[in-house]
């Protein structure tokens, strides 16, 4: 309890003089503030604790007695400490807070605690759609005693999978060898460094129904009974045919289920009751034996990309998508780190060079690869990394003469240029032209000195080729220099440490990340149909650097006044596509 | 298919002339050998030239191919000092006058602003203007009047001025936006269409009094640009608002019984009436100019590319192509324009 000291007082005052011009009953002890408030329906009672640091800091609020209001979305317990449970009425790491008022600071948090119980008391659809949303949050006050399972297996739709539980000291493992973690990954069946020795059995049941979460002072033996007679039968009957007998002592249960688009996971525990250790019981999803087991809720942690690609951004509906990237450099190793998070599936990687030290500040591998195949190297470094990923590496030298035979091109969903090569590119955009390819291609580079980059999506059937890009806007005609760029041609941009041989085009890893991001924004565009011509992003940096070397721009440099604005790059006059 | 502006490309490049261009070396080889006459003669009279000026549209770029047999023009400026200037302006355009004589040269006259003469056999025709500096410096003065002038002189005039006025980034309609390089250059395409529209369009007497200065200086004044962020350049619609621009301006001054006068006064000294004693063409001149204005217009209204260069090519002549569909091969890349190689300007 905090003591009232001269500085703190001043705020409690102001509180209470609040609560009263508002009448609301209240009584005060130390810091905290019971109040008494009138729903619609009825009369609840708030403790509000009002911190050291307040109003810097916004006051908690509990809901007492709690646990005879059921169940109620945005308002915790626990069960050793059931008589308070916090209201969450708001992010408190996500506010911007009027410290110079403490009474205004309070009355917002108060009425924001009181709405956010009226409506969840008052509206049980919303409520319902509440304590969805925060599913896991709410299973959790459920599972206070128990440890966290890692959950490695693929849920089949309305069918199920065999687990077997691992545990070490740290944590719980319920693994199925049908799962969609390549066997790289750091997270794979075979790198968790699973032992031997199995501490459980269980099943992951997929369901297509909602699954009500049980009130607080539900028992969860009888609220799983009443689940069980909601599973398909024919699931049970398969279930308890497959598993008729077993001599496990404890046995998981893996509920799964999509809700608006959102998976859910419930976990639970059953433990052999005392006198029953040593005789073979039908598993929990049969009624026989049912009261030969003791329940635990588990919250479980699943490696799946239904919950983890969408909790980083990305969307598993890239899984299935199978992109070609050509270049392995700065600007590649950036594209796919970012594409292996936004969720993508499959990937082909093609780049014959090798990891060099002038690379180890541009690129994402680290020194540990100097000397190896870039594209070798940054499969294992993707693989491990991202669990979702699949990736065949080409050590191949792409050139104008090979490009017909060297990749069978129309296995792919989008294929992506990051060479750096201009010449090989657009024999590329030519060949692709001329054999109709039906697949989209990105072409994307930077300019030197962080002037800025630019990212090319050309779309089957539709005109607009790399080679508008390289109409000269004066002539109309084919040149060799790019109108995207922000740089005059002509001009002499190469950087040099060490003379002929040794020169290179100078840019940042940030230049790189930033194209990578335009690139990565064109192929979020495409896959989500949101395209429906050929277009360019590019990026403008501040052009420092170039006017240092008395470089110059182009009028499209001094013009250009927004990344991430699509460009229509068809050109009426490119006779390559029209 | 190819685009409008694409075939504007090509008039232009069938139409410009400049001052390395093939067509104009015999011109620029017979001034290179004039010249240093002139500045010996110069010299021998006690002159001393202290520069030369080039002048006219090889001075700021609007330069077109002669049409129907006409003259290569060359106007040139020789700047004499002021203290071995003589106080008789006549005097050196006398040496001029005599130097072509010399040299092949026939019609050759001593005019008001200038001394001009005829090469025949290479269809050139000069016009050599002497000058000198003020007195405590400034603009420059131009040695005024014909071989017996009453009151010849020395006048204001500013040849540099007036060439930077044409070639600054301002000065136009939209005087709040400076026009950057690309807009300039759009400006001086302009006017190039507009000489040829000239010769194609009037006959020899309206045409000689339609001053290519007057052109230049009202294209100027009521030029309305047309490049987008992306350097796509749109000459038909810049050209069809610049002419918009200049019909709805008070250049032409309505006299009465549908008759127009026009007046344009240059932008620099001596700021005189460009037209002077030949207003009266402004009748003509603003007919035409609206029947131009109309038939690019109706260019607009026809999705079809032979019919909108149809209607350039009789407005402009045959120098402006007109389209016809020929199918080419599908599988052929157009080839690249430039040299063999340039260094790239990517990185990846």
């Amino acid at each position: 309890m905090f003591k009232i000291t001269a500085e703190r007082k001043p705020e409690i005052n102001l509180i209470s003089a609040y609560l009263n011009t508002k009448g609301y009953e209240h009584s005060i002890q130390g810091n905290e503030f019971k109040i008494k408030v009138p729903l619609d329906s009825l009369t609840v009672e708030i403790r509000a604790v009002i911190p050291e640091e307040f109003p810097f800091i916004l006051p908690d609020f509990h809901l007492i007695d709690r646990l005879k209001m059921g169940r109620l979305a945005h308002v915790s317990w626990k069960p050793s400490d059931p008589q308070y449970a916090d209201i969450c009425y708001t992010n408190k790491n996500a506010t911007n807070i009027n410290f110079k008022d403490p009474t205004a600071v309070f009355s917002s948090a108060l009425d924001s605690a009181i709405k956010t119980l009226s409506t969840c008391l008052n509206d049980s659809t919303t409520n319902d759609e509440e304590l969805y949303r925060e599913y896991m949050s709410v299973w959790g006050f459920f599972c206070e005693t128990s440890l966290p399972i890692l959950c490695l297996a693929d849920p089949k739709p309305n069918d199920f999978v065999f687990l077997n539980i691992y545990s070490n000291s740290k944590r719980l493992i319920a693994a199925s060898k049908h799962n969609s973690v390549n066997p790289n990954s750091v997270l794979s069946y075979k790198n968790l460094n699973l032992n031997k020795s199995i501490t459980g059995k269980g099943f992951l049941i997929s369901l297509e129904c909602y699954i009500p979460l049980p009130a607080p002072l539900d028992n969860l033996m009888d609220w799983w009974q009443q689940q069980l007679a909601e599973i398909p039968k024919f699931l049970i009957e398969k279930i308890n045919h497959q598993y008729h007998k077993e001599k496990a002592r404890n046995f998981w249960i893996i509920l799964h289920t999509v809700y608006k688009g959102n998976p859910f996971y419930i976990g639970l525990q059953f433990e052999r009751k005392p006198e029953y250790q040593t005789i073979t019981l039908t598993p929990p999803t049969s009624t026989q034996d049912l009261d030969k087991w003791s329940v635990i809720a588990s919250q479980i942690r699943p490696i799946s990309p239904d919950v983890l690609i969408p909790r980083s951004g990305g969307s598993t509906s890239w899984q299935d998508k199978h992109i070609c990237v050509i270049g392995c450099g700065s600007v590649g190793s950036q594209v796919l780190n970012l594409m292996c998070t936004e969720g993508i599936g499959k990937l082909t990687i093609v780049d014959d060079d090798t990891l060099g030290l002038e690379n180890i500040h541009k690129h994402t591998l680290s020194p540990l690869y100097l000397g190896t195949y870039k594209s070798d190297s940054l499969k294992f470094d993707l693989e491990s990394r991202y669990p979702f990923v699949s990736i065949q590496s080409e050590r191949t030298s792409l050139k104008g003469t090979n490009i017909n035979n060297v990749l069978n091109w129309r296995n792919f969903d989008l294929i992506i240029w990051v060479t750096g090569n201009s010449t090989i590119e657009m024999k590329f955009n030519e060949y692709k032209l001329q054999q109709q390819l039906d697949v989209p291609v990105i072409y994307a580079w930077n300019e030197p000195y962080g002037v800025g980059g630019h990212a090319v999506l050309t779309l089957p059937e539709k005109p607009g080729c790399l080679a508008c890009t390289y109409i000269d806007k004066s002539t109309l005609q084919l040149g060799l220099y790019s109108n995207l760029a922000f740089l005059k041609p002509g001009q002499k941009l190469l950087s040099e440490t060490g003379g002929c041989g040794y020169d290179y085009i100078a840019f940042s890893a940030t230049d790189a990340i930033q194209t990578s991001v335009q690139v990565i924004r064109l192929i979020q565009r495409y896959f989500n149909n949101q395209v429906e011509e050929s277009i360019a992003l590019s990026w403008k940096g501040d052009g420092h650097l170039a006017d240092q070397r008395g470089l110059h721009f182009t009028r499209r440099y001094k013009k250009f006044d927004c990344t991430f604005k699509e460009i229509k790059i068809e050109c009426e006059d490119c006779h390559a596509c029209h | 298919m190819a685009s409008l502006q694409s075939y504007y490309n090509k008039f232009f490049q069938n139409i410009r002339l400049e001052y390395q261009s093939d067509a104009y070396k015999q011109v620029k080889d017979k001034d290179d050998s004039i010249s240093p006459k002139i500045t010996q003669a110069f010299k021998e009279a006690g002159y001393v030239v202290e520069s030369t000026l080039k002048l006219g549209s090889m001075a700021v770029g609007t330069s077109i191919k002669p049409i129907n047999g006409g003259d290569y023009d060359l106007d040139k400026g020789f700047v004499i000092t002021y203290d071995s200037s003589p106080e008789n302006p006549i005097a050196p355009k006398e040496i001029i006058h005599e130097v072509l004589g010399n040299h092949g040269f026939t019609n050759h006259k001593i005019k008001t602003p200038c001394v001009t003469a005829d090469y025949a056999s290479i269809n050139m025709h000069i016009d050599y203007t002497v000058f000198r500096p003020q007195e405590y410096g400034g603009i420059h003065e131009l040695a005024v009047g014909k071989k017996h002038a009453k009151e010849p002189k020395w006048d204001e005039n500013d040849p540099t001025g007036l060439i930077n006025w044409i070639n600054d980034n301002q000065y136009h309609k939209a005087w709040w936006h400076s026009l950057d390089e690309e807009e300039v250059a759009q400006f001086k395409t302009i006017v190039r269409y507009l000489k040829r529209w000239r010769d194609v369009n009037f006959c020899d007497s309206d045409r000689k009094r339609i001053y290519s200065i007057a052109l230049t200086i009202m294209a100027k004044e009521q030029f309305a640009p047309s490049i987008d962020e992306e350097g796509n350049r749109n000459d038909h619609e810049a050209l069809q608002n610049t002419i918009k621009n200049i019909l709805e301006h008070n250049y032409f001054v309505n006299i009465g019984n549908d008759k127009f006068e026009i007046s344009i006064n240059l932008p620099v000294a001596p700021r005189r009436e460009v037209f002077q004693q030949h207003k009266s063409v402004g009748t003509v001149f603003k007919e035409r100019l609206e029947k131009m204005h109309n038939k690019l217009i109706e260019v607009n209204k026809t999705d079809n590319l032979e019919e909108k260069t149809e209607i350039l090519n009789k407005l402009f002549g045959e120098d402006f192509p007109i389209h016809s569909e020929t199918k080419e091969s599908a599988n052929s890349l157009h080839k690249f324009s430039g040299p063999g190689f340039v260094q790239d300007h990517g990185g990846a």
